[in-house]
């Protein structure tokens, strides 16, 4: 199988570059080392295998090669061959181009890292095939830049937000991190004045100022690792929505872990932080999505279109 | 040196890559096919059987190997200058594998502690502490192909950079949510990408939400972005002649046509960048129709922070705002005002908003 030769032999020379690099000749266990490289344990077992098994025959480059298997793990070192990762590959390459380009400098920097493959004919053709976006309107750049100076230098952030309901309010709030979910920004951070985590979307702050006031890091804040986590807030409630069956098919795939209604609909359930999301969610789909319950968010939903 | 020893031992694949480059890169000078093959464990066996059949697998194999390390980005071909062999009278090819060619060069902050010793003689690329930053940012976009064919290759690609610049790889700090994929859209999306890079046509199957109705189709795809966090694939569609947009989630079935018409060419002032930051209503070719909208505020600001639109009245009386929007696909336009309610009302053109109008009343008698 190439595809598995292909990627084992990038896992060892990366896995024989990273033990030769490091300073200290203790062992390192499987898990961390299957944690740094991400790859599992049982992955990484295999490639150590592989090395184990190198044959008996003469090659300078064994002897410069050392392995050890310990109780809590492994040692292994080269002094010769691979002590660096191989170059990167046109795939990898392709990525970080996708990556880099459409970023205001993007493209130079892709071009130095991307190596023979950026100058390359097949590199150009991918520059007008292939893009990640969108980009963000000026305005929104901006603000993101403001928002991840104030997160990476720690400081706070004076801003003024106007939310789904009600008056826009002034707040001052502690920067931790920044989520792009589609076209949607949102800044994830410390809120003085609720005293609490909060997700502010960034197209909603209508004014910001960087403050001189530092702040340290907090714990404490729920940092966003999914798109589930959008979801959730301390008094989120659970909304029933029922989809038309003409739609049910793609909406199982997209919504997975619901149930196919005696009438044909699909019906799944959502945790519901703010109902303004969920009408949003519902109503881009027309009349083919219904809110089923509870009562007060299916009247917010009907009470959206007037 | 010793002689190597014939084995019957099953040597795999990866072992004997790595046989086969720690070989090249212990020689400081071209060697021979000849040699390689005599020299290299799993090469080596049936090459000196001497028969011509064995002979010739081997060199198969060699040049097999030659091509699937060279998708890895190892390049193994002859040096321009031919050698002397012991193995024959005159001159013959050499190969040669330099380090440079081999590893990832090193990746350098400026300024910043210089590098004091490297077994290797390679080149250094040197990033400004703004560049850094800047990879950090793509890093958190690659994040976003996780569930594609290519999400290996991105994980991999930052944690290479990360050997030499521990902090660039992904952080917690900043990320890419994807929208989540079906089970089929890896297949869709490899085959998407086939088509694309080997210009093959593909007939597909396709769900198109606007009109309620799955068709086949047949696409000539151009490029593929990934925009409002889906995949779409831009092409011209041979049943229509024209440029459409396609979103892969939306495809049931996809395959590359095998048949002499497959092939095609993509004008050569084709972008996918000059459909990127097109709104979903704006995905097509059509004719535009222009859209007069008044949004109260706040939606008003938000909606100009989006950079959507083009602002005609900044602040009305209302404190709300006028803004002409292009609108290509109608049905995508009104689906995305709907969740608007009556904070957005279409002042032109009157079908359009009766068109709203009615989607509102569907939306209306639901609840009813």
């Amino acid at each position: 199988m190439a595809d598995l030769a292909q990627n084992q032999i990038q896992r060892l020379v990366e896995l024989v570059a990273w033990m030769s690099q490091r300073d200290i000749e203790e062992p390192v266990s499987y898990r961390d080392a299957a944690r740094h490289l991400g790859i599992p344990e049982r992955a990484l077992q295999e490639d150590l295998q592989v090395l184990l098994d190198l044959t008996e025959s003469y090659k300078p480059w064994l002897g410069s090669l050392s392995v050890a298997l310990t109780a809590g793990g492994f040692i292994l070192g080269s002094r010769g061959s691979f002590r660096r990762p191989l170059r990167l590959s046109r795939d990898e390459a392709l990525t970080l181009m996708l990556g880099l380009t459409g970023l205001p400098g993007g493209r130079d920097l892709a071009a130095r890292l991307g190596g023979d493959f950026a100058a390359s004919q097949d590199g150009k053709e991918t520059e007008r095939s292939w893009a990640i976006g969108p980009t963000p309107a000026e305005r929104m750049t901006q603000l993101l830049g403001l928002a991840r100076r104030a997160r990476d230098e720690h400081r706070k952030l004076d801003i003024l937000y106007s939310a789904s309901a009600g008056e826009p309010s002034r707040r001052t709030i502690e920067p931790h991190q920044l989520v792009q979910a589609g076209k949607t920004w949102y800044l994830v951070a410390w809120c003085e004045k609720s005293k609490a985590t909060r997700r502010f979307r960034v197209e909603r702050i209508l004014e910001a100022l960087l403050l001189d006031q530092s702040f340290t890091p907090r714990p404490e804040v729920k940092l966003v690792k999914s798109p589930k986590d959008l979801l959730v807030a301390e008094d989120a409630a659970t909304a029933t929505v029922a989809f038309n069956s003409r739609i049910s098919r793609w909406m199982e795939e997209r919504y997975p872990g619901g149930e196919t209604a005696a009438d044909g609909r699909y019906v799944v359930e959502f945790p519901v932080a703010d109902p303004n999301w969920l009408a949003r969610e519902v109503l881009q789909y027309g009349a083919e999505a219904e809110v089923l319950g509870p009562e007060g968010m299916r009247e917010f939903v009907r009470g959206m279109v007037g | 040196m010793p002689r190597p020893r014939r084995s019957t031992r099953r040597v795999s694949k990866t072992e004997r890559w790595l046989n086969l480059l720690a070989f090249l890169l212990d020689r400081h000078f071209p060697v021979t096919r000849e040699e390689i093959l005599s020299k290299v464990e799993d090469y080596c066996g049936d090459w000196l059987k001497g028969t011509t059949t064995a002979k010739e697998s081997v060199r198969r194999k060699f040049e097999r190997d030659k091509r699937e390390l060279r998708e890895l980005g190892v390049v193994i071909e002859p040096e321009k200058k031919k050698v002397a062999a012991d193995h024959t009278a005159g001159e013959v090819e050499g190969y040669l594998l330099r380090s440079r060619d081999l590893y990832l060069p090193y990746l350098e902050l400026s300024p910043g502690p210089r590098r004091v010793k490297s077994p290797y003689t390679l080149g250094a690329i040197s990033l400004k502490p703004e560049e850094f930053s800047l990879l950090r940012r793509a890093a958190a976009r690659v994040v976003a192909l996780r569930d594609t064919s290519l999400g290996t290759s991105a994980v991999s690609a930052l944690r290479k950079l990360s050997f030499d610049l521990p902090g660039v790889a992904a952080a917690a700090d900043e990320t890419a949510l994807a929208q989540p994929v079906n089970p089929g859209f890896e297949q869709i999306f490899k085959t998407m990408r086939d088509g694309v890079e080997r210009r093959t046509a593909i007939r597909c199957r396709y769900y198109a939400i606007g009109k309620d109705e799955e068709r086949n189709r047949v696409i000539e795809p151009y490029g593929l972005m990934l925009s409002w966090g889906y995949w779409y694939c831009v092409a011209r569609a041979r049943d229509r002649g024209a440029m459409r947009v396609f979103r892969l989630d939306r495809m049931r079935t996809a395959e590359l046509l095998a048949d002499e018409s497959a092939q095609f060419l993509v004008p050569p002032d084709f972008s996918v960048r000059n459909y990127l930051d097109r709104a979903p209503w704006e995905l097509s070719e059509d004719p535009p129709v222009t859209a007069r909208v008044r949004i109260r505020f706040p939606h008003s600001r938000w909606t100009i922070a989006e950079g959507l639109g083009r602002v005609v009245e900044a602040v009305d009386s209302e404190g709300g705002a006028l803004l002409e929007f292009d609108v290509r696909v109608p049905d995508a336009f009104v689906r995305w005002l709907l969740p608007f309610g009556e904070q957005a009302r279409i002042v032109e053109p009157a079908d359009l908003a009766s068109r709203l109008a009615a989607e509102r009343e569907r939306v209306r008698a639901v609840y009813s």
